[in-house]
């Protein structure tokens, strides 16, 4: 016998026998307690982050495989902006409507293994940089600045080291061009959307809906938000769609995402009822 | 390719809540405190989502920080939290009494107990999580070589341990007794 494993005998309780000890429904509660207080602490110093809609990533990517180097000193392009900060470059769009052929000779002057993908991205995504490589010791997202997308994680720009040999790739959101599908779809309340800075979580789907109209907006799908009684691990919102004709005006909305065409949004709806005076 | 991991507290919390929550009880015995190091854990991670990195290695980190919430907690230097109060009373109502201690494990126990917390912290990482040398580097903030030594060291003070304990002291670990690394 292995010490390691006679350790493992004194074991006083396993992660499963500790998981049993309490219910989903006190982890969960938890977990609201913390996202709600963490919420009110971030507020003041960065855009608001709500971790609960998951970006609508498509399957196909219009990859623009572009190999570039850093050749030294402060640059200014076009429509990205390269800037040296010590042993990295940081990289950030200036212009989300330029054509990606553009934005790849702006980048091949620098010959760094880069690939970047643009989607076409709604409002408050557009220009924004939204997935980088897993290796955090090779490309890290710039600490430039933090671009508003709402509940959806984003950065301005990506920090590429200088002496980058790893082939990586970034994404960034552009403006879709006229009757474009949009493939990155983000918070419907951040800065640009079609609800921008108006209150929706724990609103009635009738008081959501009746402010969406008043923009001249329209729904393009009902989400089930996950049951606070689920006593499933995982819940794929995408995977629980409710017809519109069975959604109840008075049920609870828990986020509002934009959607795939300009004007709609998606609908995260909880099927507990909004009592009144609640938040 | 990983998308930013500020979309992921959801995930991170579904996926880690059960480990965090064995960590705590396994070192603390106290259901008040394990609940209060799962709290402090998981805030700390949603205010420092960014810093969170992705895959497995969100559990290492994970571990790393409630290990320095319960090096707090043991200093007195932390407050109960207000947050996860159903987490905490049901805990308190469904923790079983600790178990008569007797035969080996109970005498491992009384070992693991008598060491210095750091040996004791780097054992039970390996026999309770099952981390290896990398991920032990990873939780504890030290390089391969730094867990290499010191893992040998706190083994061979182990094995000094379990024989004033009049422990089974296997094979591997007696060869240390002698070893003046």
């Amino acid at each position: 016998m292995t010490e390691p494993s006679m350790i493992r005998r004194s074991t006083p309780i396993s992660d499963e026998a500790a998981a049993r000890l309490v219910s989903d429904a006190a982890f969960e509660e938890l977990a609201a307690d913390i996202t709600r207080t963490a919420r009110t602490a971030r507020a003041a110093r960065r855009p608001r982050v709500r971790p609960r809609f998951a970006l609508a990533l498509g399957a196909v990517a219009a990859v623009v495989a572009i190999v570039i180097g850093w050749t030294g000193g402060q640059r200014s392009a076009e429509a990205l902006n390269f800037s040296r900060n010590g042993q990295y470059v940081d990289v950030t769009l200036r212009d989300p409507k330029a054509d990606p052929a553009r934005l790849r000779a702006e980048f091949a002057e620098h010959r760094m293994p880069v690939e970047l993908e643009i989607w076409p991205a709604s409002p408050s995504l557009v220009g924004a940089m939204l997935s980088w490589p897993e290796d955090p010791k090779n490309v890290k997202p710039a600490e430039i600045r933090w671009k508003d997308c709402g509940g959806i994680g984003c950065r301005s720009g990506v920090r590429i080291p200088v002496d980058l040999r790893t082939p990586v790739t970034v994404l960034f959101g552009r403006a879709p061009n006229p009757g474009e599908r949009i493939r990155l779809t983000g918070d419907a309340t951040a800065p640009g959307e079609i609800l921008a800075g108006v209150p929706v979580v724990d609103r009635t789907v009738a008081e959501v809906v009746t402010a969406l109209r008043q923009r001249h907006g329209t729904v393009e799908i009902y989400n089930l938000d996950r049951p606070a009684d689920a006593t499933t691990e995982g819940w794929d919102i995408s995977a629980h769609v409710v017809p519109a004709n069975k959604v109840k005006g008075t049920w609870r909305v828990t986020f509002v995402s934009s959607g795939h065409t300009s004007g709609a949004v998606g609908l995260v709806v909880s099927k507990t009822d909004v009592r009144p005076g609640s938040e | 390719m990983r998308h930013p991991p500020s979309n992921g507290f959801e995930a991170l919390y579904a996926a880690n809540r059960a480990q965090v929550l064995g960590y705590a009880l396994r070192r603390t015995g106290d259901p008040q405190d394990a609940a209060d190091v799962v709290a402090e854990t998981f805030l700390v991670a949603w205010r420092r989502l960014d810093d969170v990195p992705p895959g497995d290695e969100a559990r290492l980190w994970l571990y790393g920080v409630a290990r320095r919430v319960l090096a707090d907690q043991r200093r007195g230097e932390r407050r109960r939290t207000a947050l996860g109060a159903r987490l905490r009373s049901e805990l308190a109502a469904t923790w079983p009494s600790p178990p008569p201690e007797d035969g080996e494990p109970g005498l491992v126990a009384a070992a693991l107990r008598s060491l210095p917390e750091a040996d004791r912290e780097l054992l039970t990482l390996v026999g309770w999580e099952g981390l290896d040398h990398g991920e032990l580097a990873t939780v504890l903030g030290c390089s391969r070589n730094a867990v290499r030594v010191r893992l040998h060291r706190a083994r061979r003070r182990f094995a000094r341990t379990l024989r004033r304990h009049d422990a089974p002291v296997p094979a591997a670990v007696r060869a240390l007794e002698g070893d003046p690394a």
